[in-house]
């Protein structure tokens, strides 16, 4: 299915223009309340001149501008939910003292009210360090789940090679790597001692180190093959800018979208006012996309007498499942697309 | 006797959430919108995560056996529904519907709701 989406990107081209001055073009915070669920789901919209319109996308995946009137945008939003089922909702929105804020629909039906406040761009040069105290525990975050986005044709081609039935390392109980760890249903605990942070994943008890003390990436590391990546810290302001390079060959997300070793993931860390913890994540893998995947997580914090739990796993059931349907063979016979 | 448990929504159900929260791995790539009730005998109850299974026994319309494989959720979706490694035990005749597996592949993603312990 994912397929058909730039074929939709053409139908639906944008037909209205917009003026470089217009308040919409910018980088956006967007929080999306859940019909069913305690708390609201954040993303990236982005939204930036192209022609004499606006091309708009959401975690770094195009979208379709339907309408841009005065203050008034409308535009849809294709993602998965939890059964990897796709869903179209179209976000209408009025922009009204800097911030977006508009209602869902799906099919005619409404879905729920939406937000978008802006987002400040890093400063340069970058401030002094001034650092805050991010150690604790934080619970999972909610995110949201685009459905497309704009890969190069190797990009489509490693995706279309991924059988998620057989494929996907966490059915074997493989660390899922870094990204898609991290934006797991999981809890983290973060420590800091001897010049690094440490994130400790209750998902199948992955550790993370992020060197802060100044050193450089070792030589050769973007052939490291490393599950959780190469991570070095810095201070900007009270914002904790995280480069990770290293990372082996691998997808991140259930869906299967790859990205290769070489790809650099860059991470800003900071809390909001009301002290929960925001995550930026920024893929950059040229191989596979033709622009970064964007992602924000935000975490809550939990009290620190909270257990983290184990989630251990075992694959026991994968191979049986593979056996009863008769796919062990297929499965040895795919080891080239083993991840 | 005939129990039947009430329990809170499967993991497996269809979610209408923006979010992957819980989507550690794909569900639904092993199965079709097709629902369908089995029965049989408890022959292996897998209790561990990354979901839990339960392997059962069932007699065709011709006589033979085969094994169905069905798939729940992870161990805190179990606990959260108020399940057990004891709910369901080994030598128990169960009933069960849920979504069927692609290709005719005996595989059921298990509908907590609809289990049927029977005799």
């Amino acid at each position: 299915m994912r397929k058909l989406i730039p074929v939709l990107c053409l139908v639906f081209s944008p037909m209205t223009s917009i003026g470089q001055d217009s308040g919409f073009v910018g980088e956006w915070l967007l929080w999306l309340e859940q019909g069913n669920a305690r708390r609201p789901a954040y993303g990236t919209l982005s939204i930036e001149p192209s022609g004499d319109s606006v091309g708009i996308y959401i975690d770094g995946g195009p979208v379709n501008l339907l309408s841009l009137e005065g203050d008034r945008i409308r535009f849809d939003f294709d993602w998965t939910d939890v059964g990897d089922r796709e869903h179209v909702s179209i976000l209408e929105g009025v922009l009204e003292n800097g911030i977006l804020t508009g209602t869902m629909t799906e099919a005619g039906e409404p879905r729920g009210a939406w937000r978008a406040t802006p987002k400040a761009a890093p400063e340069s040069p970058p401030p002094a360090p001034d650092p805050v105290d991010l150690t604790g525990i934080w619970g999972g975050p909610a995110i949201i789940s685009k459905f497309s986005f704009d890969q190069t044709e190797a990009g489509r081609a490693a995706h279309a090679a991924y059988d998620l039935t057989i494929d996907d390392p966490i059915l074997r109980c493989v660390s899922d790597g870094l990204i898609r760890m991290s934006h797991g249903p999981f809890v983290i605990e973060v420590v800091e001692d001897r010049g690094r942070i440490f994130v400790l994943h209750e998902d199948l008890h992955e550790v993370r180190r992020v060197y802060m003390d100044g050193r450089p990436f070792p030589d050769g590391i973007d052939d490291a093959q490393l599950s959780m990546g190469y991570s070095l810290g810095r201070w900007e302001g009270s914002t904790l800018v995280i480069e990770t390079r290293g990372l082996k060959k691998a997808v991140w997300d259930a869906a299967g979208m790859p990205f290769n070793a070489g790809a650099v993931v860059t991470e800003r860390w900071y809390l909001d006012d009301d002290e929960n913890l925001h995550i930026e994540f920024s893929l950059s893998d040229p191989v596979n996309y033709n622009r970064p995947i964007l992602m924000h997580q935000v975490r809550q914090r939990l009290p620190d007498d909270s257990d983290v739990g184990e989630y251990s796993c075992d694959p026991h059931a994968f191979y049986r499942g593979l056996q009863l349907d008769g796919r062990l063979e297929e499965y040895w016979g795919r080891s080239v697309n083993r991840l | 006797m005939k129990r039947t448990f009430v329990c809170a929504a499967s993991i497996l159900a269809v979610g209408v959430g923006w979010t992957s929260v819980q989507a550690h791995h794909a569900l639904s790539a092993n199965y079709t919108e097709e629902v369908g009730e089995v029965e049989g005998v408890v022959v292996e109850v897998f209790w561990a995560n990354p979901h839990v299974h339960y392997y059962i026994e069932v007699t065709e319309a011709d006589g033979s056996t085969r094994l169905w494989d069905l798939e729940s959720s992870n161990l805190n979706g179990m606990a959260s529904a108020g399940w057990s490694r004891d709910t369901i035990q080994v030598g128990d005749r169960i009933r069960a519907s849920g979504q069927l597996g692609r290709e005719g592949r005996p595989r059921l993603a298990l509908d907590r709701d609809s289990v049927e312990v029977v005799e």
